[in-house]
């Protein structure tokens, strides 16, 4: 019997199905090498594989997830109800509040429009936005991105950027064709060139004007991303706002990010955005039109005089 | 005693409980710094069907589910899957011997499954920016995984019936 089982063992080991299976696992060795170094390398090759797995994904999260935010939701309105006098009391001071801003909102209207009928002004909105439903995060320590329901369909594109009511929240880096993959800004991956708003005031009279402080919003997975890079340490304090400065075409300039905070020696972000519930994201859509429908000009041709250059090369 | 052969069943209950897993693992009950630790319920899944139905999960379905998982959940595309492809790979030899042992020793190699697989996704995840992140929502997430094991295993068996003959 023993004899049988140990023969039975042998040819297990050196049957063709055990060299199938050591095959089958070299090749899925040097298989997902391949496909790790191009993601680790984000090469755009793999766009075409992301594009369909959130196609397909955010539908079948959408629909799972719909329990599980009831239960969410239920269980926080439960909180709500035992809070209601709390809350009355805070929306009450909040009302005084927002009654004394709305007056100096209107007043900031009114001459800014004054001033624009002044100047002749008619200013193109240069951005629109889309309001998209988060339906998928990732729930792990490892990345921080959210699925959100709208996608290419929606005019949304890669570098797009998304905001909740409080700040920027991320950037869209996948596209498809109803969905999009959001990287949020406290991801390891995430980096934002940020201006540091007030640090750079100047001192003296003898200081010419303020100066810009720019620096790199880090993300490493902690809640506060870290500000890196400042191109000048001394003006940053506590509290200081931090917004996107628009160096790389990516964020537009000003939008609110958080406020500075410190961490030791460095300096860390507390961010604005509200990732507490995160269920609801606008997306801003660049209208600029940065298509090329014309032929290139030349300014100065090799004649002294300007022409055309056709797309063959030879001067019209 | 021996394994109960592969039916069509076993594959269909394979291919809806991982499509569950993977899609209940991505449930968007607070993210990024504000995330709830959640189960990855994909790891409970595979670590079962890999102890009683092997032949099931043949090393390519690993890499297609690492890659579908490292797909929908926006991290580095392929450090999951390399992860779960190394580590399930160690696990196969000794599926056999597991399933005949006492839940509670099936329970514990799962911990170091678990632990294994988070480890070296963790390591491929931050290699890339050469720095470590705080591993703290990864060990949480680790912890809560570790517990969904128990439910899933004891509701898969009884609901699947998974026995030998």
């Amino acid at each position: 019997m023993e004899a049988r089982f140990a023969v039975a063992q042998y040819r297990s080991r050196t049957g063709i199905g055990h060299y199938l299976s050591r095959g089958m696992l070299a090749f899925a060795v040097v298989f997902g090498v391949l496909i790790y170094a191009l993601g680790a390398s984000s090469d755009p090759r793999l766009e075409p594989l992301r594009r369909v797995a959130l196609d397909i994904s955010a539908p079948i999260t959408g629909f799972v997830s719909a329990p599980f935010r009831f239960v969410r939701d239920a269980m926080s309105n439960f909180g709500g109800f035992l809070d209601v006098y709390e809350q009355n009391r805070t929306l009450r001071e909040d009302i005084v509040q927002l009654n004394q801003w709305r007056e100096v909102a209107r007043r900031f209207e009114e001459e800014n429009a004054r001033l624009r009928a002044l100047h002749n002004v008619t200013l193109a909105p240069k951005y629109d936005y889309i309001t998209a439903q988060v339906v998928a995060g990732s729930r792990g320590g490892f990345n921080h991105a959210v699925t959100i329901n709208v996608g290419r369909a929606g005019n949304v594109n890669a570098g797009s950027v998304a905001l909740d009511g409080g700040g920027v929240v991320g950037r869209v880096v996948s596209v498809g064709e109803n969905a999009a993959r959001l990287l949020l800004l406290t991801d390891l991956a995430s980096r934002v060139p940020v201006v540091v708003e007030g640090a750079g005031k100047k001192k003296t009279d003898e200081d010419e004007k303020d100066e810009i402080v720019r620096a790199i919003l880090v993300g490493d997975n902690s809640a506060a991303p870290r500000l890196q890079f400042p191109t000048k340490v001394e003006g940053i304090k506590p509290g200081q706002l931090i917004l996107t400065s628009n160096d790389g075409g990516i964020y537009p300039k000003g939008l609110p990010i958080g406020e500075v905070e410190r961490d030791g020696d460095d300096f860390r972000v507390r961010l604005a955005a509200n990732f507490d519930r995160l269920e609801f994201v606008r997306i801003l859509l660049d209208r600029t039109d940065r298509a090329i429908d014309a032929d290139a000009v030349l300014i100065v041709a090799p004649d002294g005089g300007s022409g055309v250059e056709s797309p063959n090369g030879s001067n019209e | 005693m021996k394994r109960k052969p592969l039916t069509v069943w076993a594959v269909i209950a394979i291919i809806v409980t991982l499509i569950g897993a993977l899609a209940v693992s991505t449930v968007p009950l607070g993210v990024g710094p504000a995330a709830l630790p959640w189960p990855n319920l994909t790891l409970c899944v595979v670590f079962f069907w890999m102890i009683h139905r092997p032949s099931g999960l043949p090393t390519l379905a690993i890499l297609l589910i690492g890659l579908i998982s490292d797909l929908i959940s926006g991290g580095v595309v392929g450090a999951g899957m390399l992860a779960l492809l190394f580590v399930t790979s160690f696990l196969r030899s000794g599926a056999d011997a597991l399933e005949r042992s006492a839940f509670g020793l099936r329970w514990l190699a799962f911990v170091g499954f678990a632990a294994a697989v988070f480890l070296l996704e963790g390591l491929l995840t931050a290699l890339p920016q050469w720095t470590i992140p705080p591993i703290g929502a990864a060990f949480a997430q680790f912890l809560v995984t570790v517990l969904a094991y128990a439910p899933v295993s004891v509701i898969f068996r009884k609901v699947l019936r998974i026995v030998r003959t």
